[in-house]
C-alpha cells in the first residue's frame, strides 16, 4: 500500500514536474500562435479580440503569442511552444515531431491549385513549359507554387518562376504576357478571368486540399482543448462572437468573417503526406 | 559748436531735428510694435509646432511601437526610442512595458542660447505626454514622450536680432533719407526766411530764386508773390497818403468850413474855414456838440428847411451863426460819413459864406433890371423915329415924285431899312446876350415863308446876276410850329451873306429832315454858294460876335458882323446847330438845324389879298408918337380903310364905346405897346374884360418883345403883334393875318369889304409863275392896275404848291425858270385836276422870252392853253385873257390915258411913249423900271466890256440877252437892236463883229443914258 501511495506520489510529483516543466498552470495564461499574416500589429488587433471572446467562454486565458517571421513561426512550432496554434505549419515534414492535433478549422471548402496559361497560348502541355517563364504567387504559396511546382518537378521540367508576391499578381503577369504560364489557385483565377474578362485554360490541376487549422499542443489538458474548441466552435453562432467575428473581419477588409466548424487530424492528411514527399523547397510564411 | 546740455532747450531744436526725433521715435515705436508683433506671431507659432510636434511624434509613434509590441521586439523597440530620442525637439523618449520595465533615451543637449529673462518672456512650455500602445484591445506598454523647447527658444532669439537688426536698418535708412529730402527742401527756406527778415527790414525789392520740391517751391513763389503785392501796395498807400496828405490839407486850407461831427452830433474835425466863419478854434471846437456851439441861427437852420433825399445828402441855404452871434448867409451841403459796411458814422458839412456873393447877386440883379430897361427904351427909341423914317419915306415913295426926288427918297429908304437892319442885329444880340431872346412858336406853312424869303432876296440876287434856287425835298412836313420870323431871320442872313459874298454863279438853299417823329421834325437847311469861301482857320470862329472871315471884310462888303452870332444863337435857341464847309475860292456851304414841332392841323395860308379887301373896314388905331399916328393914318387910308386914330389908351375905350353907340364897331384894334398912362396890353386886357368886346381882333404894335410879352399877348388872345419899324406891307400882312385868323362876323365883314370893291373891279385871281424880278414886278403891276388878283411865285414848284392850297381863276406861267420850269409844273396842275375830275380846270398861259419855233407847240403840247411873247405889253395881256376866259371875263382895264400921239418923241433911240404905252401908260411904274435900268445898264455895259476883253463869249452872250429885254421894255429900240445883234455875233463866236458891235452898243446906252436923265430933269 505504501509502495501504491508511493507510486501513485510519484507519478503526481512526476505529473507536477511535467507540468512545471511545460511552464503553465491552469490559472496560467496559455499561448495561441498564429501564423503571421499582413503584420504583427493587424495580426494582434485580428485576433486579440477573438482570443478574448474565446477565453471569457472557454473559462482558458489564451495570450496571443506572434513571431516576427514565418521562419521564426515555423521554429517556434517546431519548438512546440504555443498552446494553440492556428497555422499550417505544423503539418510540414519538419514540424510534424511538435505533435499538435487538429480540433478545429475554418469553415469552408477544400482548394485545388492549377497550372495556367491563356487560351489562345501556344503551351498545350507541361512538357511545353520547359525552359519557360512562369509566374507564382510567392515561395509560401501552397496551391500556387508548392503544388504546380512540385507537379513540374516530378516532370523534371524546369521552368524559370517570377513571383509577383501575390496570386493576383502572378496572374496579372500572365495577362499581360510578361510570363507565358502562372500557378495559381484555382478558386481565385475563376473570380479573376470573370472579372477581368480573359480566356484561359488549365494545363494541369492538384487534388482538392483544405489549408489552415486550430490544432493544440498534446500537452494541454484535453479539457481545455475541449473548452477552447467549444468557444471557437459556438462562436458564429452566439451573436456577441458573430460581432467579434465581424469587427475582425473588418480590420483585415475581409468580405466574410471566419466561422469555425469542427476538423479531424485526418483531414489534413493528404497535406502532411505531400509534405513528406514533395520535391519542392518548402519555404512556409 | 557745440552746447552743453545747459543750454539745450525742446524748443531751440530746428525743425530737421525736431522732424527726425518724431519720426526716430514714432518709427522706434512702431518697431518695437512690431518686433514685439512679429514675436509673438512666432512665438504663438512655436508652441503650435511643437504641440503639432508632440501629437505626431506619438502619432507616428504609436503604431510604430505597437508591432515590435505585440511580437515583443524590445531590440527593435529600443532602436525605434533612441532614434526618435535624436531629434533636437525630443527631451527624454520611453518605453515601459505593462510590467514596467522600461526602455528610455535622452534627447540631445541642446544649449540655450537666449538670456533668461528672454527665455522667461517667452514662457514657453515644456511639453510631455504619455499614452498607452493598445493593439486589438491589448495593452502592450506605454509610449512617454517630453519635448525640448531650448531649440524654438535659440530660434525665436535669433529671429528676435534678426528683426531688430531689419527694423533698426529700415528706421535708419528711412531716418536718412528724410533727412537728405529734408535738407534739400529747408535749404529754400533758409533763404525765404533770411528774404523775409531783409523784406521786413524794408528791403521790399528782395526776391527768393525758386527751386526745391514743388511745396517748398509754392512757398517761395507766394513769398515772391506776396512780395509783390506788399510792395505794390506800399506804393499805393504811399500815393494814397500822399493825396489824403494833400487832400487834408487842402480841407485844412480850404476857405470853406469843413467839419465833421459823430451821431451823437459831437465835433469831431474842424479846419480853419470853420474856424475863420464861426470863431471857434479847432481845440474849441472838437468834441462839443453842434448845439453847444449853436453854429445856426434858430429861424433858418439845417433841418428847417433842408430837403432829405435817399442818400442823406442835403444842399441848402442857411444863415451861420458866429460865436459872437453874428449871422451870415451861407450855402450848406451836407454829406453823410459811413463806415466801409455803409454804417453811419456822422455827417461831413461844408459851409461857404455866400453873402458877398447874395451883394453881388442883388446887385447884378439891380443893374439886369437897369440894362433890360436901358434896352427896351433904347430900342423903343430908336425904333419910333425909325419907323417915321422908314414908313414915311414908304409914303412918300408911293406918291408922284421927280425922279430925283425918287431917287433921294429911296436912298433915306433904303438908308433907313440898312440902319434898321443894323440896329436890329444889335438889339437882337444884346437880347440874347442878355439872355431875354424869347422865340414866339406860330404855326406857319414852311414852303411859304421860305418862298417868302427867298424872294425878298431875289432882288439882291438878280442885281448881281446870280442864280438864286431853293429846294424843299419833298418828304420835308410843311405844316410846323416855330418861330417862324426867326427862322426868317436865319435864312435871310445867311443867304443874303451869299450873296453878298459871291461874284458870280448861284446861291442855292437846299431844305431836307435830320429826324422826324410824330411831334418834332428837325430840319437841316443848306446854304450853298460859290462866293469867295472862307479859309479853314476862320471857320471856327465866323460864329463868334464881331468876328468875319477877314478884318477887311467888313469894310470891304459892309455889314455888323453880327448876323452868324446872332444865328448862331438863335438856331442853339432852336435846338439845333449851325456849321460850314468852305474852301477858298471855291464857295461855301452854311448849314443849319433848327427843332420844329409839327402843327397838328394845316395852318392857314397866307391871305393872298390885296389892300383893297380892307376896303370899308373900320379901324382904329392907338400911338402915342404923332409920327407914327400920321403914318398909321397914312397907311390906312391908302388901303382904303377908315381909321379912327388916337394918342392914348383912355381913348381907346372912349372911341370904342362911340362907335359902339353909333351902331358901327370896329373891326380891328392897332394898339401901341408903350404908351403913357395905360400901355397896349393894359388897354387889351381891359378890352378882354368888356364881354361885348370879347371878339374884337387886336394887332399889337411893339417896339420890342420882352421876355413875357408873348405869353401876355397870347394870354389875352392878341391876333399878332408887329416890331416897329415896319413897313406898310408888313402891316398889311400882319392885319390880313390877324384877320384871317378870326372867325364868322370878322371873316364875314372883311368879305364884304372885298365885295363892295369887287364892283369896280371885276377881278381875277391870277397865279404867277416868273423868276425874274423886273418881270414879277412888272405884270404884278400890270395885273393890280388891271384890277387883279396877282399872287407871285418864283418858280413852277411854288407855282404847283400855291395851286394846291389857292383857288385861281388863271395862270401866267414863265417856261424857264429855277426848281421846276413852267412846262412841268403845267404838267403836273394837270395831273392834280385829273385826280380831281369835278375840279375846274385852271386856263395857264405861257411866257416865254424867246419866241421860237416850236414854243408855242411845246407849250400847248404841255397843258397850256394860250402864249405870250416877252416883253409883255399891256394890251397883248388884257387881250390873251379876254382869249383865254372869254369875253365876260375881259377886264376893262383901267389904264391911265396914253400920252399924246406926237406928244412923245424918239430920243436918241429911246421911244419913251412906247416905254409908257409898254406899262400901260403907268408913269410911276415906268420911272421904276427906269430907275432900276438905269442903275443897271452900267453894269451890263461894264460886263459886256470886260467879256469883250477876256473873249468869255458865255458871259458875253448872257449880258447882251438881258441887256436886250431891258432894253425892250423901256422901248429902247436901237439899242435893244444892237443888243441882239451883239447876242447872235457872240453866240455864232464872231468876235470881231462882237467887238464891234459892242462899241455900237456902248455908244448907244451912253445916248441913252443921258437922255434918260436930260427926260428925268426935264
Amino acid at each position: 500500500m505504501r509502495t501504491r501511495w508511493l507510486a501513485t506520489g510519484s507519478v503526481v510529483i512526476l505529473l507536477l514536474v511535467a507540468l512545471e516543466s511545460k511552464g503553465w498552470t491552469q490559472n496560467q495564461q496559455l499561448s495561441f500562435g498564429v501564423i503571421i499574416w499582413r503584420s504583427p500589429t493587424l495580426t494582434a488587433q485580428f485576433w486579440n479580440p477573438i482570443l478574448r471572446y474565446v477565453s471569457d467562454k472557454s473559462g482558458v486565458s489564451l495570450h496571443l503569442k506572434v513571431a516576427p517571421t514565418g521562419p521564426e513561426h515555423s521554429a517556434m512550432v517546431r519548438r512546440g511552444e504555443p498552446h494553440f496554434l492556428y497555422s499550417n505549419h505544423n503539418f510540414i515534414k519538419e514540424n510534424e515531431e511538435s505533435g499538435y492535433r487538429v480540433f478545429a478549422r475554418p469553415k469552408g471548402d477544400a482548394q485545388s491549385g492549377e497550372i495556367v496559361v491563356l487560351k489562345d497560348s501556344p503551351i498545350r502541355s507541361l512538357a511545353d513549359l520547359e525552359a519557360t517563364e512562369m509566374a507564382f504567387p510567392h515561395t509560401a504559396a501552397f496551391l500556387g507554387y508548392h503544388l504546380p511546382m512540385d507537379a513540374l518537378l516530378r516532370k523534371g521540367i524546369q521552368v524559370k518562376g517570377h513571383f509577383a508576391g501575390t496570386q493576383e499578381g502572378a496572374m496579372t503577369q500572365l495577362k499581360a504576357g510578361r510570363v507565358v504560364a502562372a500557378g495559381v489557385n484555382a478558386e481565385v483565377m475563376r473570380a479573376f478571368a470573370q472579372r477581368e474578362n480573359i480566356a484561359y485554360r488549365v494545363l494541369w490541376s492538384s487534388d482538392k486540399f483544405l489549408n489552415l487549422a486550430l490544432s493544440a499542443h498534446p500537452s494541454v489538458p484535453a479539457d481545455t482543448v475541449k473548452a477552447v474548441r467549444a468557444a471557437f466552435l459556438q462562436m458564429a453562432d452566439d451573436p456577441e462572437g458573430a460581432k467579434v467575428l465581424a469587427a475582425s473581419a473588418d480590420v483585415l477588409k475581409q468580405g466574410s468573417p471566419l466561422v469555425f466548424i469542427a476538423a479531424r487530424d485526418s483531414e489534413f492528411e493528404n497535406m502532411r503526406r505531400f509534405y513528406r514527399n514533395t520535391l519542392v523547397k518548402v519555404e512556409l510564411q | 559748436m557745440t552746447r552743453s546740455l545747459g543750454e539745450w532747450r525742446p524748443g531751440k531744436l530746428s525743425f530737421i531735428a525736431r522732424l527726425l526725433l518724431g519720426c526716430g521715435l514714432a518709427l522706434a515705436a512702431c518697431a518695437v510694435a512690431l518686433l514685439y508683433s512679429i514675436l509673438r506671431g512666432e512665438i504663438t507659432d512655436q508652441r503650435a509646432t511643437l504641440t503639432e510636434h508632440l501629437r505626431e511624434e506619438m502619432l507616428f509613434a504609436l503604431p510604430a511601437m505597437s508591432g515590435p509590441a505585440v511580437v515583443g521586439e524590445y531590440s527593435v523597440i529600443e532602436q525605434m526610442v533612441k532614434a526618435r530620442a535624436r531629434q533636437p525637439v525630443i527631451a527624454r523618449f520611453a518605453w515601459i512595458d505593462n510590467s514596467g520595465h522600461a526602455v528610455a533615451a535622452n534627447g540631445p543637449d541642446i544649449k540655450v542660447e537666449a538670456p533668461d529673462w528672454f527665455v522667461r518672456w517667452l514662457d514657453l512650455p515644456v511639453l510631455e505626454q504619455a499614452q498607452p500602445v493598445v493593439v486589438g484591445g491589448e495593452k502592450y506598454g506605454t509610449v512617454s514622450l517630453r519635448l525640448n523647447p531650448a531649440a524654438s527658444v535659440n530660434k525665436l532669439w535669433r529671429g528676435f536680432w534678426e528683426e531688430l537688426g531689419i527694423l533698426m536698418l529700415g528706421t535708419g535708412l528711412s531716418m536718412g533719407v528724410t533727412l537728405i529730402v529734408l535738407r534739400s527742401g529747408v535749404r529754400p527756406l533758409h533763404a525765404l526766411a533770411a528774404s523775409a527778415r531783409r523784406f521786413g527790414q524794408g528791403e521790399y525789392g528782395v526776391r527768393v530764386t525758386v527751386e526745391g520740391p514743388p511745396e517748398t517751391a509754392q512757398c517761395v513763389q507766394a513769398f515772391n508773390s506776396m512780395a509783390s503785392s506788399i510792395e505794390s501796395l506800399l506804393g499805393s498807400l504811399s500815393q494814397s497818403e500822399e493825396k489824403n496828405r494833400l487832400l487834408a490839407m487842402q480841407v485844412e486850407q480850404s476857405s470853406d468850413a469843413i467839419f465833421s461831427h459823430d451821431q451823437g452830433g459831437a465835433v469831431t474835425s474842424w479846419n480853419r474855414g470853420a474856424a475863420r466863419l464861426y470863431g471857434y478854434s479847432a481845440a474849441e471846437a472838437i468834441g462839443r456838440t453842434l448845439r453847444e456851439l449853436d453854429l445856426w441861427d434858430s429861424r433858418v437852420g439845417p433841418g428847417q428847411n433842408a430837403p432829405s433825399p435817399a442818400d442823406g445828402a442835403a444842399s441848402f441855404e442857411a444863415c451861420a451863426k458866429t460865436r459872437t452871434g453874428q449871422l451870415v448867409e451861407v450855402s450848406v451841403a451836407t454829406t453823410p460819413l459811413l463806415d466801409a459796411a455803409g454804417r453811419p458814422l456822422g455827417e461831413l458839412t461844408i459851409v461857404r459864406d455866400i453873402s458877398a456873393l447874395k451883394q453881388k447877386e442883388v446887385a447884378a440883379e439891380a443893374a439886369n433890371r437897369a440894362k433890360s430897361e436901358f434896352l427896351a427904351t433904347m430900342s423903343h427909341e430908336i425904333r419910333t423915329p425909325m419907323n417915321g423914317v422908314i414908313g414915311m419915306t414908304a409914303l412918300l415913295l408911293d406918291t408922284q415924285l421927280t425922279p430925283e426926288q425918287r431917287e433921294y427918297a429911296e436912298t433915306v429908304h433904303r438908308s433907313g431899312e440898312a440902319l434898321l437892319t443894323i440896329i436890329n442885329d444889335i438889339l437882337d444880340f444884346s437880347k440874347i446876350e442878355a439872355g431875354r431872346l424869347e422865340l414866339e412858336p406860330v404855326e406857319f406853312v414852311l414852303r411859304e415863308t421860305l418862298g417868302e424869303t427867298v424872294k425878298t432876296l431875289a432882288p439882291l440876287s438878280n442885281a448881281k446876276e446870280l442864280e438864286l434856287t431853293y429846294e424843299i425835298q419833298s418828304d420835308v412836313p410843311d405844316d410846323l410850329i416855330g418861330d417862324s420870323g426867326r427862322l426868317g431871320q436865319i435864312l435871310l442872313n445867311l443867304i443874303g451873306n451869299a450873296i453878298k459874298f459871291t461874284e458870280q454863279g448861284e446861291v442855292a438853299v437846299h431844305v431836307d429832315t435830320e429826324a422826324v417823329t410824330p411831334e418834332t421834325v428837325t430840319l437841316r437847311v443848306a446854304v450853298v454858294d460859290t462866293g469867295i469861301g472862307i479859309p479853314a482857320d476862320k471857320c471856327r470862329v465866323i460864329f463868334d460876335a464881331f468876328a468875319q472871315a477877314d478884318a477887311s471884310t467888313t469894310r470891304r462888303f459892309g455889314g455888323t458882323g453880327l448876323g452868324l452870332a446872332i444865328s448862331r444863337q438863335l438856331v442853339e435857341q432852336m435846338g439845333g446847330r449851325i456849321w460850314l464847309d468852305s474852301e477858298v475860292g471855291r464857295g461855301s456851304t452854311f448849314y443849319f438845324t433848327v427843332v420844329l414841332r409839327r402843327a397838328p392841323v394845316s395852318a392857314p395860308r397866307r391871305v393872298a389879298a390885296p389892300p383893297q379887301a380892307l376896303r370899308g373896314l373900320a379901324v382904329l388905331a392907338a400911338d402915342d408918337n404923332a409920327t407914327n399916328r400920321q403914318l398909321l393914318a397914312a397907311t390906312l387910308t391908302r388901303w382904303g380903310v377908315a381909321p379912327t386914330i388916337v394918342s392914348d389908351g383912355q381913348s381907346v375905350f372912349d372911341a370904342l364905346e362911340k362907335a359902339r353907340v353909333a351902331g358901327r364897331p370896329f373891326g380891328l384894334v392897332l394898339l401901341d405897346a408903350r404908351m403913357p398912362d395905360l400901355d397896349g396890353l393894359a388897354v387889351a386886357e381891359c378890352i378882354r374884360k368888356e364881354p361885348r368886346l370879347a371878339d374884337l381882333t387886336l394887332v399889337l404894335l411893339t417896339s420890342d418883345v420882352m421876355v413875357g410879352d408873348l405869353a401876355r399877348c397870347r394870354e389875352l388872345r392878341i391876333a399878332r403883334h408887329l416890331v416897329k419899324p415896319f413897313t406898310p406891307s408888313e402891316l398889311l400882312n400882319a392885319v390880313l393875318l390877324a384877320l384871317g385868323h378870326t372867325v364868322g362876323g370878322q371873316a364875314g365883314a372883311l368879305s364884304g369889304a372885298q365885295s363892295g370893291a369887287a364892283t369896280a373891279f371885276p377881278r381875277l385871281n391870277v397865279l404867277v409863275a416868273e423868276d425874274n424880278p423886273v418881270n414879277q414886278l412888272l405884270i404884278g403891276r400890270l395885273l393890280e392896275k388891271m384890277g387883279h388878283v396877282p399872287v407871285i411865285t418864283s418858280n413852277g414848284q411854288e407855282a404847283v404848291d400855291a395851286y394846291a392850297t389857292q383857288s385861281f381863276d388863271v395862270a401866267l406861267m414863265d417856261v424857264q425858270m429855277p426848281l421846276m420850269d413852267g412846262l412841268a409844273a403845267t404838267a403836273a396842275i394837270r395831273q392834280r385836276e385829273a385826280r380831281n375830275p369835278g375840279g375846274r380846270r385852271l386856263p395857264i398861259m405861257a411866257l416865254t422870252a424867246f419866241a421860237m419855233r416850236g414854243d408855242r407847240e411845246r407849250c400847248l403840247a404841255s397843258g397850256m392853253d394860250e402864249y405870250l411873247t416877252k416883253p409883255i405889253k399891256p394890251e397883248d395881256l388884257s387881250a390873251a385873257l379876254g382869249r383865254l376866259l372869254g369875253d365876260y371875263r375881259t377886264a376893262t382895264v383901267p389904264l391911265a390915258a396914253p400920252a399924246t400921239e406926237g406928244e412923245s418923241t424918239t430920243e436918241a433911240g429911246f421911244d419913251f411913249t412906247a416905254a409908257l404905252k409898254y406899262v400901260g401908260g403907268d408913269q410911276e411904274l415906268l420911272d421904276e423900271l427906269l430907275g432900276i435900268f438905269n442903275e443897271d445898264a452900267p453894269v451890263r455895259i461894264e460886263a459886256i466890256r470886260h467879256a469883250i476883253a477876256s473873249g468869255d463869249t458865255t458871259v458875253l452872250t448872257r449880258e447882251a440877252h438881258t441887256l436886250k429885254g431891258a432894253l425892250k421894255v423901256i422901248g429902247a429900240t436901237t439899242a435893244a437892236g444892237l443888243a441882239l445883234a451883239l447876242e447872235e455875233a457872240s453866240r455864232a463866236g464872231d468876235a470881231d463883229n462882237s467887238e464891234k458891235l459892242a462899241k455900237e452898243l456902248e455908244r448907244e446906252m451912253d445916248r441913252l443914258l443921258q437922255s434918260l436923265i436930260a427926260s428925268k430933269h426935264s
